[in-house]
C-alpha cells in the first residue's frame, strides 16, 4: 500500500530538516572564527551573514512541530534525502557571495561535490580564495564525509528523539555498537584521532617542503581532512602535485586506504581484533580487485609510449590508482597527462576501479567493495547448484565481522544497487554525450560524479551547460545516498502529491 | 603506347599534388616560414595564438613564444620544446627534494583561463618574484623560457617548465581588504533574530513539557 505523507509527516519533517539547518549554521561558524582571526573581514561578514540566515531558517522551521514524536522509517527517508540538498543549498550561498563561482547553480555543485565528498570543483581562480572560504570547503567535506545524521547524533542534537531510522537513511549499514548514538561517536573519534595525527604528520611535511608555519597548518589540516574523507578538494589548483612531495604522497596514500576502510573493521582493529579485519569479505575483495586491476593498470600504462619508465609509473601510476579506487580525486598529474600521456586502456582501468570504490561503512563512494564480493560469492553459489543434486541445499557463507550465511535478500540488495549505479552512470554518460562531448569523458565525469571520485577531465568547468551540471548534482546526491534513499523518497513524495483517488489502494 | 596511355593520368596526379602543396603552404603556420626579422615585428600568429620569436636562439631551434593553457592542453608535439610563458606567481616557493639550489614555483595564467603550470627553476632566479598570489596579494608577472616536458624525465613523469631564464614583467602588490563594520550589520541583526526565535523555541516546548 502506498502511504501518503500527512500534514504531520510533513511537520515533522520539517522540524528535523530545521536541526539540520542549525548544524549548517554551526558549519558556518567555523570559517567565520578563522576569518576574524586572520583579519580576512570580507569572509568574516558573509559567513555572520550567512551563518544568521541558517540559525533564522533552522529555527523557524523547528517551530513547525515543537515536540516531534520519534520519526519512522518513512519520515527518516525523507528527512535525510532532503538534508543533503537543502543543506547544499544554504552551503551554496556563502560560496557564491565569494565572487569565486560563475552562477549560484556552480556554486551548489561546488557545495553538493563538498558535502558528498565528490570533491570535484569548478571554483574559478582558487589560488586567490580566502582562508575562510577554503575552510568551509573542506568543513563541508568533513560533515558530509562523516554524515550529518553521524554528526548530529554525535551533537545529541536530535534530544533522545535519535533514531536509528535516520542513521541507516544515511548509507550506514551497520552499527559498530548497538547504540546508534554510541556508534555515531565512535565514528566522530576516531575520526577525529586520525585526523588530527594526519594532520600532524602533514604539517611537518608541509614545512620541509618549504610553506610558512600558517600556511603549513592549514594545507596540513585540510589535505587530512580531504584525504581521510575521501573528498578530494585541496587549496590549490594543482592538487597534491602542488607540494613535489614524495613522502607526502606516499602518506597520502596510506591515508586514503585508511578512509576507505569501513568503520566496523577499523573498530574491530582498535579492539585488537585484526584477525577478523583480514577474513572479512572485503578486505579480501580488495586484496583480489587491487591486485588485479594493478596487474592490468601496469601493463596498460607500459603500453603507452610516455609513461614507461619504473620510477615514473610507480610515483604517478600508483598514486592516481589509490586515489581512483578510495573515490578521493587527489592528482598528482595534470589532467591533460591523463588524457594524453596515459593510454587509452590505461584510462579505461582508472574508470573501472573508480565505478567499484572502497568499503561499505567507509567514506568511500561507489558501488562498493561488499557488493562486489557480494554479488561474487551469488554467482559462486549459482554455479554450485548447477553442478548439484537438485536435492542438495548449497549454502554458500562469508565473512563479515563474524561468519554469515549468504541470503538472497543481501544478494538482491547488492544487485539493485549495483544496477542502479550502472544505470546512472549511462544516463550521465548520454547525457554529456548529447552536449557533444566525447564519450569516454563524457563517461569518465559520469562514472566520478555518481560514484563521488572527483576525477575530472574538463566537462565539468565552471558555466556549463544547466542540464548538464544538474544531471551531474543528481548524480552526487544519489551516489552519496546509495539511491535506495532518493528513490523511496522520490516516490514517497510523488504519490504524497498525487490527487487523492488516483493512487492505487490495495 | 602503354606510357602514352597513362601520360593524362600522370599529369592529373601531378596537377592534384601542387594543388594540394599549395593549399597545404597557404595553410601552414606563418611562424614556419619566419625570417631574421625583429622580434616585435615578426610576431606572426595562427589561429591558435602561438608565436615564435626566432631572433633569440643561436641555434636554429624554435622558441614558441605560448601561454600557460596552451601548455595545460599540449600534447606530445610540445614535448621537450623550448617554450616562453608569461604568468603570475601563486602560492610560494617549494622546496625541491634532494636539491638545495632549485625550487618549483606554479605559474597561473593571466589570460583569465585559469591554467597553472609548475615551473622548476633555481632558487636564485626567483629571488626577483617580490609576491606570490594568495588572497592578500596579486603574485609577481613573470616571464618563464625554458624547456616544456609532458612528462618529465628527470622528475618522475609530471608535467613540467624547466626554466632556463625567468623575468619579472610586472610587481607584485598587496590586496588591502579593509575592516568595514557595516558590512556586519546584516549579520548581527539576523543573528539577534535567530537567538531569540532560539530562545522562544526552547521556552514554548518547555511549556508544552
Amino acid at each position: 500500500m502506498w502511504q501518503r505523507l500527512n500534514l504531520y509527516d510533513l511537520r515533522v519533517i520539517g522540524h528535523y530538516l530545521g536541526v539540520l539547518v542549525l548544524l549548517c549554521s554551526a558549519m558556518m561558524a567555523v570559517p567565520f572564527v578563522l576569518a576574524l582571526v586572520l583579519g580576512e573581514w570580507e569572509p568574516a561578514s558573509r559567513y555572520l551573514f550567512c551563518a544568521s540566515i541558517a540559525l533564522v531558517a533552522g529555527n523557524l522551521l523547528r517551530f513547525l512541530q515543537i515536540e516531534p514524536s520519534r520519526l519512522n522509517k518513512q519520515q527518516a527517508l525523507v528527512v535525510t534525502g532532503l538534508a543533503w540538498i537543502v543543506m547544499a543549498l544554504f552551503c551554496a550561498i556563502p560560496l557564491y557571495f565569494s565572487g569565486h563561482y560563475i552562477s549560484y547553480l556552480d556554486s551548489l555543485y561546488e557545495s553538493v561535490s563538498g558535502l558528498t565528498t565528490t570533491g570535484a570543483s569548478i571554483i574559478v581562480d582558487l589560488d586567490h580564495l580566502s582562508n575562510a572560504d577554503n575552510m568551509f570547503r573542506f568543513t563541508m567535506h568533513l560533515v558530509g564525509g562523516l554524515g550529518f545524521i553521524v554528526i548530529a547524533l554525535s551533537l545529541g542534537m536530535f534530544r533522545g528523539h535519535s533514531s536509528a531510522a535516520l542513521y541507516i537513511s544515511e548509507a550506514h549499514s551497520e552499527h559498530v555498537v548497538p547504540n546508534v548514538v554510541q556508534t555515531a561517536r565512535f565514528i566522530v573519534r576516531v575520526s577525529a584521532a586520525v585526523i588530527a595525527c594526519v594532520t600532524l604528520v602533514t604539517i611537518i611535511i608541509c614545512l620541509f617542503a618549504g610553506l610558512d608555519p600558517l600556511r603549513a597548518i592549514l594545507h596540513g589540516l585540510w589535505i587530512s581532512i580531504s584525504g581521510y574523507t575521501t573528498g578530494g578538494f585541496t587549496p590549490t589548483s594543482q592538487s597534491i602535485l602542488y607540494y613535489h612531495s614524495l613522502p607526502l604522497e606516499l602518506f597520502m596514500i596510506l591515508v586514503m586506504f585508511l578512509g576507505s576502510i569501513s568503520f566496523v573493521l577499523i573498530s574491530e582493529i582498535w579492539h585488537g581484533r585484526t584477525l577478523v579485519f583480514f577474513r572479512d569479505i572485503e578486505t579480501r575483495t580488495a586484496v583480489l580487485w587491487i591486485s588485479m586491476i594493478t596487474a592490468v593498470f601496469t601493463i596498460a600504462m607500459c603500453s603507452g609510449s610516455m609513461f614507461t619508465e619504473l620510477p615514473a609509473l610507480l610515483r604517478r601510476g600508483f598514486f592516481m590508482l589509490v586515489s581512483a579506487f578510495s573515490t578521493t580525486g587527489f592528482q598528482v598529474v595534470t589532467t591533460n597527462q591523463l588524457l594524453t600521456v596515459f593510454s587509452s586502456g590505461a584510462f579505461v582501468i582508472l574508470m573501472l576501479i573508480m565505478t567499484m570504490g572502497g568499503d561499505a561503512g567507509s567514506t568511500a563512494g561507489g558501488i562498493k567493495l561488499f557488493r562486489l564480493g557480494i554479488i561474487f560469492k551469488s554467482f559462486v553459489s549459482t554455479v554450485k547448484e548447477v553442478l548439484s543434486p537438485s536435492s542438495a541445499r548449497v549454502v554458500v557463507s562469508y565473512n563479515h565481522v563474524g561468519r554469515r550465511i549468504l541470503t538472497p535478500e543481501v544478494v538482491r540488495e547488492a544487485m539493485t544497487v549495483f544496477v542502479l549505479f550502472i544505470v546512472s552512470y549511462i544516463v550521465g554518460t548520454m547525457v554529456g554525450v548529447a552536449y557533444g562531448n566525447d564519450a569516454t569523458m563524457a563517461l569518465s565525469e559520469s562514472i566520478s560524479m555518481t560514484s563521488n571520485v572527483g576525477l575530472i577531465v574538463g566537462i565539468a568547468s565552471p558555466g556549463m551547460e544547466f542540464s548538464l551540471e544538474i544531471v551531474y548534482i543528481i548524480q552526487m546526491w544519489v551516489g552519496r545516498l546509495e539511491f535506495i534513499t532518493i528513490l523511496a523518497m522520490v516516490v514517497k513524495i510523488f504519490v504524497s502529491a498525487w490527487p487523492h483517488g488516483k493512487v492505487a489502494k490495495r | 603506347m602503354k606510357a602514352l596511355r597513362k601520360a593524362p593520368s600522370l599529369l592529373a596526379s601531378l596537377v592534384t599534388v601542387m594543388v594540394a602543396g599549395a593549399f597545404a603552404l597557404g595553410v601552414c603556420p606563418t611562424w614556419a616560414w619566419a625570417e631574421d626579422t625583429p622580434f616585435s615585428q615578426n610576431l606572426a600568429t595562427t589561429d591558435g595564438g602561438n608565436r615564435v620569436n626566432p631572433s633569440q636562439m643561436p641555434d636554429s631551434s624554435f622558441l614558441y613564444d605560448t601561454s600557460i593553457m596552451e601548455l595545460s592542453q599540449a600534447d606530445s608535439y610540445l614535448n621537450n620544446q623550448r617554450v616562453q610563458v608569461v604568468g603570475e606567481a601563486v602560492g610560494e616557493r617549494i622546496n625541491a627534494e634532494f636539491d638545495p639550489d632549485n625550487c618549483w614555483i606554479s605559474l597561473k595564467s593571466t589570460d583569465g583561463s585559469d591554467s597553472v603550470i609548475a615551473v622548476y627553476t633555481s632558487k636564485s632566479l626567483t629571488e626577483a618574484i617580490d609576491h606570490y598570489g594568495s588572497y592578500n596579494a596579486t603574485g609577481s608577472t613573470v616571464q618563464v623560457s625554458g624547456t616544456f616536458y609532458l612528462v618529465c624525465p628527470q622528475h618522475e613523469g609530471v608535467s613540467d617548465l624547466h626554466a632556463d631564464a625567468l623575468n619579472v614583467i610586472a610587481l607584485g602588490a598587496d590586496r588591502v581588504h579593509g575592516f568595514h563594520f557595516e558590512a556586519f550589520l546584516p549579520g548581527i541583526a539576523l543573528l539577534i533574530v535567530g537567538l531569540v526565535l532560539f530562545w522562544m523555541f526552547r521556552r514554548m516546548r518547555e511549556g508544552q513539557r
